[in-house]
């Protein structure tokens, strides 16, 4: 059982950094004021969707148009800073390699930690650290610290934890650069697998093709609005249109 | 806004091993009344706590990590805080009129107690920056962070705890009935850890700075306390050790180890410190909660 239902919702970033100016990249989220001192980003704003079981969206949009903060939103990350969110089901994410990995301590080990982080005891998640190691192909580097893997292998070790745990989401941002096409196969089918068993996915992705393939529905972002959202294909075509003129 | 099917504050609610339903709520919408405010916070520290067996390993993962690769592992621990006091009883018991058994005993007893409240202090300063990997990649309770950081000062305190119970053996102390009150003593400083955590965790992540001013405050008190000295030796500054706060924590657990009484007006003001704390810390991460995740 899943469902996200997202409505009118903001996400304001405070910039810190005591540095000038008013001018930020093309489709990326723009700079807002409240008071005259204090500067904002606005990083989101009004975007509402829904998404029931079985649905996969796809997120694009140029860089900096607020896809991976939407991600984060979702994954329940970020509070939103206005508006509603309501996510139902486990959430498992992908959004960065680095997050949530402990570099030092073995690859089981991790598998461990991630299983009491998803909600597992620590006995079920011993249960499981052999048939996600597997999974990772890792062999006995699995008995190794992660700082010795190759940032493949992190990201195979990652996508193998984040997919073990049958989330009802997965969020996964950028994750084709996973593993060599060996793995990049067998994590496809997994995904499929996941969605299958009516679970959402959530993709946001450079990779027009790809999204196209894995998701049926579409949220073009830019400068933190919704440009688009709809059916695939229709929203794909339109952003290529307005990307290569 | 998400409501809590199971109304008001549940923690039986994180008993259905679906731990998102929870920490999405923990992290809904910013502009909310400030009763939900609270019962998150409530809800936040609650699951947290239940987090246990995530936490200790946290923490067994932070140490094992510090003395990688050694021969001696963690107890490097023991042995350098027992090198530690011997170097502070010979020095400062050449200073102090009181025989140097009854000396030993207050030396290691409250070098201990300061070490642990002085790590609560300055981890709790550091325990929310220090966690940013975390707090942006996995969804769990921030106060999971809190008990992270308290578990691993308490195993610290566990291995130079064994010290100080060789030296109290060692210089005839034999705990007597008094020493029963140690219990709740030490219960008292993890809770006061847990306020400090939540206190200077939330300020010193939004306000850099007070991570430095922190720990040089605690390096100026650690001079400021009865620890090295004894009260009857300093005079007249004797008096001004009732602003001390550190003094009464220290004395709750000291005085019932070395001198087999229980202070009974330093647990007043102990306990008064703490609700006092207690109070303004909830409030604080109450309040600011949901804007942790943009302060790093």
């Amino acid at each position: 059982m899943s469902s996200v239902y997202i409505n009118d919702l903001c996400v304001r970033f405070r910039v810190y950094e005591n540095v000038p100016g008013e001018i930020s990249p093309d489709g990326a989220g723009v700079f807002t004021h409240r008071s005259r001192s204090r500067r904002w980003v606005e990083a989101l704003s009004g975007i509402s969707l829904q998404l029931a079981d079985g649905q996969r969206l796809g997120i694009i949009g140029r860089n900096g148009s607020g896809k991976s903060t939407l991600l984060k939103v979702i994954a329940g990350l970020l509070p939103a800073s206005k508006g509603i969110v309501n996510i139902e089901g486990q959430v498992s994410s992908l959004i960065d390699i680095a997050h949530g990995m402990r570099i030092e301590a073995t690859g089981e080990r991790n598998i461990l930690l991630r299983g009491m982080i998803a909600g597992l005891s620590k006995r079920e998640a011993e249960a499981r650290i052999s048939s996600i190691a597997a999974f990772a192909e890792l062999g006995d580097y699995i008995k190794m610290p992660v700082r010795t893997y190759s940032s493949g292998m992190a990201m195979r070790l990652n996508f193998s934890i984040a997919t073990a745990f049958n989330p009802d989401i997965l969020i996964v941002d950028e994750w084709i650069g996973a593993g060599d096409r060996a793995f990049q196969t067998k994590a496809r089918a997994r995904m499929q697998e996941l969605v299958d068993a009516s679970g959402a996915l959530i993709l946001a992705s450079h990779d027009l093709d790809l999204v196209e393939r894995l998701a049926d529905r579409v949220l073009w972002l830019d400068a933190g609005r919704a440009k688009a959202l709809g059916n695939a294909k229709d929203v794909i075509a339109s952003y290529r249109e307005a990307v290569d003129g | 806004m998400r409501e809590n099917p199971l109304g008001w504050f549940c923690p039986a609610y994180f008993e259905f091993g679906d731990m998102s339903l929870v920490s999405n709520s923990l992290h809904s919408a910013q502009n909310t009344g400030i009763v939900r405010r609270f019962r998150t916070a409530g809800v936040d520290v609650v699951s947290g706590f239940l987090r246990h067996e995530l936490w200790t390993s946290l923490a067994q993962d932070d140490l094992r990590q510090r003395y990688r690769r050694t021969v001696f592992g963690l107890a490097w621990l023991t042995l350098s805080y027992f090198i530690f006091i011997l170097a502070k009883i010979f020095i400062f018991g050449a200073l102090n009129p009181a025989p140097l058994a009854w000396f030993a005993a207050y030396v290691t007893v409250g070098f201990l107690v300061w070490q642990i409240i002085n790590s609560f202090v300055v981890d709790g300063a550091t325990s929310l920056v220090n966690s940013e990997t975390w707090v942006k990649g996995v969804q769990l309770p921030y106060s999971t962070y809190f008990y992270e950081s308290i578990s691993r000062d308490l195993i610290i305190f566990g291995h130079s705890a064994v010290v100080a119970g060789i030296v109290l053996v060692f210089t005839g102390h034999i705990p007597g009935w008094a020493a029963l009150s140690v219990i709740p003593g030490l219960l008292l400083l993890v809770l006061n850890g847990l306020f400090l955590h939540m206190l200077l965790g939330v300020i010193c992540l939004r306000y850099r700075d007070i991570v430095q001013v922190v720990q040089t405050v605690m390096r100026v008190l650690f001079f400021l306390t009865p620890l090295v000295w004894t009260a009857d030796q300093v005079g007249p500054i004797a008096d001004y050790l009732v602003w001390n706060p550190f003094t009464y924590l220290i004395d709750i657990v000291r005085a019932p180890l070395i001198d087999n009484h229980i202070p009974v007006s330093s647990w007043m003001v102990s306990l008064g410190l703490t609700t006092v704390l207690g109070l303004a810390s909830f409030s604080l991460f109450a309040v600011f909660r949901n804007r942790i995740a943009f302060w790093y």
